[in-house]
């Protein structure tokens, strides 16, 4: 069947307008006449509407009669509307069965889909590699899933040709935007593989060595390099302390403006009020006042956000570092 | 086009095309092909189709001494392209929204 229809495209080229609605009437002759003549008044208006000059060209692009004729049988028994379910739906289902011939052209169209679909495919070397890995058995079902989004799209990129789903109406968007990109990324598992060996490794390195007389090798090389880590922590721990010290002495330095401002603040007006002080001198201190606790206002807030964001993730982190410390000195 | 989109979105083409001014096959077939990969001999199922389910409704003319047929979208088939229009739209956020992250919906 599908050697028949390879040779027919080949032949197409030569194929006359005539010739080719003649065999179209030809592959039709199974389907009710109503059709048959709808389908070929349609392609023979078509063909005038191309016009003498892109008539053969159309011809070629309509591809073989056999083909065209199988389309359409395809979508005779789908009376169904792509999009809603619409039970209302009017013209009985014609009892055709062009199963086989359908499925060849959907398996055609499948085949040369995925042949199209550019894939990187690392696939092939990934399960060798992985074979005695522990993600052995979650490799092989995300490999299947993979190839079975990849069928599905190919067989809805063909149903697109030849065969719209009824029942998969308005989700069939989202069904085939599903698909392909199940299908795409065929390296979904390549991160995978990257990320599980040497983790595996390092965990097992980790669990086998301090068994064994490397304890000993730590502890000597602790206590060696002593002078060194124990420098490091004191400056770690100094900068730190430095850190805070310097964030609470910029609090500090706010709350220092804050009253200063108040107080030339205050002071100028009641310099103002008693008359010791020239009205513009009186404004120019006020103003300086204002200025002053704006700006330790501003410190002050700066401060407060650094202790209350800050200051808990460094003693997170260092809780952490210790963490990390004490459980390597364990082993 | 690299994005090949199913065949509700074919029929909402169609229904499309065919509301804003009525015409004939070739035509629809060529403006469908502008935005979508699809073959010329995909277009006569989705039109009969259409047309069986009262979405589109057939006239013929004559045009330059011969028959021209033209499709007209009926009253239902108004109705379900608002339903696709819809629908596309909820779709196209969707895909935006993963495609461009925040850009589109925050």
């Amino acid at each position: 069947m599908k050697k028949k229809s390879t040779i027919c495209y080949l032949g197409v080229s030569s194929m006359t307008r005539e010739e080719f609605l003649a065999a179209l009437r030809q592959e039709l002759v199974n389907v009710s006449e109503e059709e048959r003549d709808e389908a070929l008044k349609f392609y023979n208006e078509f063909l005038d509407e191309a016009g003498p000059d892109q008539e053969q060209k159309v011809i070629e692009e309509l591809g073989t009669p056999h083909r065209v004729a199988n389309i359409i049988r395809a979508n005779l028994g789908l009376t169904g509307i792509a999009g809603v379910q619409d039970g209302a739906a009017s013209a009985p289902p014609q009892p055709q069965p062009p199963v086989q011939e359908e499925a060849a052209v959907q398996k055609e169209e499948a085949v040369q889909e995925e042949a199209a679909a550019p894939e990187p495919q690392p696939a092939k070397a990934v399960p060798q590699l992985t074979l005695e890995g522990p993600d052995w058995a979650g490799q092989q079902a995300r490999q299947e899933a993979r190839e079975e989004g990849r069928a599905r799209a190919a067989r809805a990129a063909a149903g697109l040709g030849a065969a719209p789903d009824p029942a998969q109406a308005p989700p069939h968007f989202q069904e085939q935007a599903g698909a392909a990109y199940t299908s795409g990324p065929a390296y979904a598992h390549g991160p995978a593989y990257a990320h599980g060996h040497p983790y595996d490794y390092s965990q097992d390195a980790g669990r086998r060595r301090p068994q064994n007389s490397n304890t000993w090798v730590w502890i000597v090389i602790l206590v060696l390099t002593c002078p060194i880590w124990i420098g490091l922590l004191g400056g770690l721990v100094g900068l730190v302390f430095g850190l805070l010290g310097a964030v609470i002495g910029v609090g500090a330095g706010g709350i220092g403006a804050i009253v200063a401002g108040v107080a030339s603040g205050v002071g100028a007006l009641l310099g103002f009020v008693f008359g010791n002080m020239g009205p513009l001198d009186a404004m120019v201190d006020l103003g300086l006042g204002v200025a002053g606790v704006a700006i330790g206002s501003l410190l002050v807030g700066l401060c407060a956000w650094v202790l209350g964001k800050g200051v808990p993730a460094v003693y997170r982190m260092a809780r952490r570092f210790l963490r990390g410390l004490t459980g390597r000195g364990d082993r | 086009m690299a994005f090949n989109t199913g065949a509700a979105l074919l029929d909402a083409l169609v229904l499309s095309i065919v509301s804003y001014e009525s015409t004939y096959g070739y035509k629809i077939t060529q403006d469908v092909r502008s935005v979508m990969d699809v073959s010329e001999s995909t277009l006569y199922p989705v039109l009969r189709r259409l047309q069986k389910n009262q979405l589109l409704e057939t006239y013929d003319r004559e045009f330059a001494g011969r028959n021209r047929r033209y499709y007209s979208i009926t009253e239902k088939g108004s109705r379900q392209l608002e339903t696709y229009r819809r629908e596309w739209k909820v779709y196209e956020e969707k895909i935006d929204n993963l495609l461009f992250g925040g850009v589109v919906h925050d």
